[in-house]
């Protein structure tokens, strides 16, 4: 037993990490047509892996998420939204997580929570986790229902599609991380390209392009 | 033959059911450590058991027909002997022959091109292959779920009637670790408890010399992805290792297969294109179709006389493991 003084908690000051996704200026909802450079776009699926989130100051980890990874999966609202304690005088100003699952995780057998292969983010034929999934319909896609699918991950060089993230910011008790779809549309020919479902260099490419299209919401 | 014995604490023993002691993986000496991590999903009677039972179990497909045991059966080394490209559900024939699952803590990659990356995973693609099982795991956990008997065996073995993913393939997992052989005529000569026959001991000596550098001792496989000089079939177009890495070096090459039990593990390759372990022989001398990955060690084929291919093949037949092929607590769990 340690002596009640010591049991007092530490004065704790929490940070709320939210992660939301535009079209233009709209937080998209599932499903939704959006009129967009001349087609009819809509998302059906949109759900990503942030995982090893780390606050630092001045280069030094201040913050270290225990978490295995979190999955956001935009059909679920809770699962948008990462809430942290730290230390009510720790200052910040850096974040920094994995979009996506690291190889030593990938690697590492039947896991549980939201790395548990029942959550449809698992490749079965091969092992490995979908880092990245957004699927929906463009009237600019020719072919058959106009159906996009892109299932982005790999763990295996030279196809490892997992990416790091970092951004500055002030030491702020809410940080919302901004996917910009336009920006990543703007970046696939989904005439030419509606499909990528496998570990492949098109889809470590295409990770990079999400990567480019995430920054900070001030 | 007793392969696992009990460790378990001296303290805490007395409290703990026999079945859910913890089990020491035991293997001989002489062979090398398992890469299997068994810290993070420790062998238990239990487990074991549930395994068993699952693996002997057609729950696990699609329409409640075909078991993992239906393409891997204990007493033909569990392989599907006789049929060179898997059966599945509703007739379905898969693009593979089925592998002999053997000394599975030893194995870094699962699949002829290592698809799999840990033994824990594994199950989840044959249930999900619509040429094998045809099912997925979300309804598989269901019907588990909904059955009569697992929830309890479950909770006996983990201690949680509701059913996870992760202690679904844990226990199939429990259960191939102890798919162990190490007990052939092999064996027992390596050990001073038998002889070769001159023969034998003629295909051995050439077998070291010349197959060894791929199929190593003990276990008879280097784990790697070879090459072995294998013409591609037009019908399969099966590039292997290559469908995985989608690197040119790895184009044509498969797993290297143990040879354990090799006499009843028949047909032979990924594909299942030989009956007879002559046909073999007849490949690695006068077969091999030579292209950029075949292995250093085969290169434009190894030469090889009649003499040699009988006295190899007389080689191969003393990795026969009857205790393995069959022993009771690896068949059909009986009640």
């Amino acid at each position: 037993m340690l002596p009640t003084y010591l049991e007092a908690q530490e004065a704790k000051q929490q940070i709320v990490i939210s992660f939301s996704a535009e079209f233009g200026d709209h937080e998209i909802q599932l499903g939704e047509p959006y009129d967009w450079e001349n087609e009819t776009v809509s998302i059906t699926a949109l759900k990503y892996y942030i995982s090893n989130l780390k606050l630092k100051y001045q280069g030094q980890v201040v913050y270290l998420d225990n978490a295995q990874a979190q999955l956001i999966d935009y059909s679920i609202p809770e699962s948008k939204q990462i809430r942290l304690e730290i230390p009510e005088y720790a200052k910040f100003d850096e974040v920094s997580c994995n979009l996506g699952i690291d190889s030593a995780m990938n690697v590492s057998g039947a896991l549980d929570g939201d790395l548990d292969p029942t959550k449809g983010m698992y490749w079965t034929w091969q092992s490995g986790y979908v880092n990245f999934k957004v699927e929906g319909f463009s009237s600019a896609i020719a072919s058959k229902d106009g159906k996009f699918m892109f299932h982005l991950g790999g763990y295996l060089s030279p196809n490892l599609a997992v990416q790091s993230l970092n951004f500055s910011v002030d030491s702020m008790s809410e940080i919302n991380f901004l996917l910009d779809l336009d920006q990543l549309l703007r970046t696939i020919d989904l005439n030419e390209n509606s499909s990528v479902m496998s570990p492949s260099l098109k889809a470590v490419e295409l990770s990079e392009s999400v990567a480019q299209s995430i920054r900070i919401h001030e | 033959m007793v392969i696992l014995f009990i460790v378990g604490l001296v303290s805490v023993s007395f409290l703990v059911p026999e079945e859910n002691k913890v089990l020491k993986f035991n293997y001989p000496e002489s062979w090398p450590k398992p890469v299997y991590d068994f810290e993070s999903n420790p062998l238990t009677q239990a487990k074991i058991d549930l395994g068993r039972k699952l693996f002997y179990d057609p729950i696990l497909s699609k329409d409640n027909m075909i078991s993992c045991a239906s393409c891997h059966l204990s007493y033909t080394a569990f392989t599907h002997v006789d049929h060179a490209l898997s059966h599945g559900v509703g007739d379905s024939i898969g693009v593979r022959n089925s592998m002999s699952l053997v000394n599975m803590a030893w194995s870094k990659h699962f699949m002829w091109d290592g698809a799999v990356n840990n033994l824990d995973v594994q199950a989840l693609a044959p249930i999900s292959n619509e040429d094998e099982m045809g099912e997925n795991i979300v309804s598989v956990i269901q019907k588990l779920q909904d059955n009569n008997e697992y929830p309890a065996l479950f909770s006996k073995a983990f201690g949680d009637t509701v059913i996870s993913s992760q202690n679904l393939l844990r226990a199939i997992a429990q259960f191939e670790l102890t798919f162990i052989s190490a007990n052939s005529k092999y064996d027992k000569v390596m050990r001073g408890e038998d002889q070769f026959t001159e023969q034998e001991a003629r295909g051995y000596a050439f077998f070291k010399d010349k197959c060894a550098s791929c199929h190593k001792e003990p276990l008879f496989t280097n784990g790697e992805f070879e090459n072995n000089g294998l013409e591609i079939d037009p019908s399969l177009y099966d590039l292997g290792r290559f469908g995985i890495t989608h690197r040119s070096l790895d184009s044509l090459k498969f797993k290297t297969p143990s040879l354990r039990n090799v006499e009843f593990s028949q047909p032979y390759m990924h594909d299942g294109r030989f009956t007879s372990l002559h046909e073999v022989m007849n490949h690695y001398s006068e077969g091999i179709h030579y292209s950029k990955t075949v292995s250093k060690h085969i290169g434009r084929g190894i030469a090889l006389t009649e003499d040699n291919r009988v006295d190899v093949v007389a080689f191969m037949l003393t990795l026969t493991d009857k205790d393995f092929l069959f022993n009771q607590d690896l068949s059909f769990p009986r009640k």
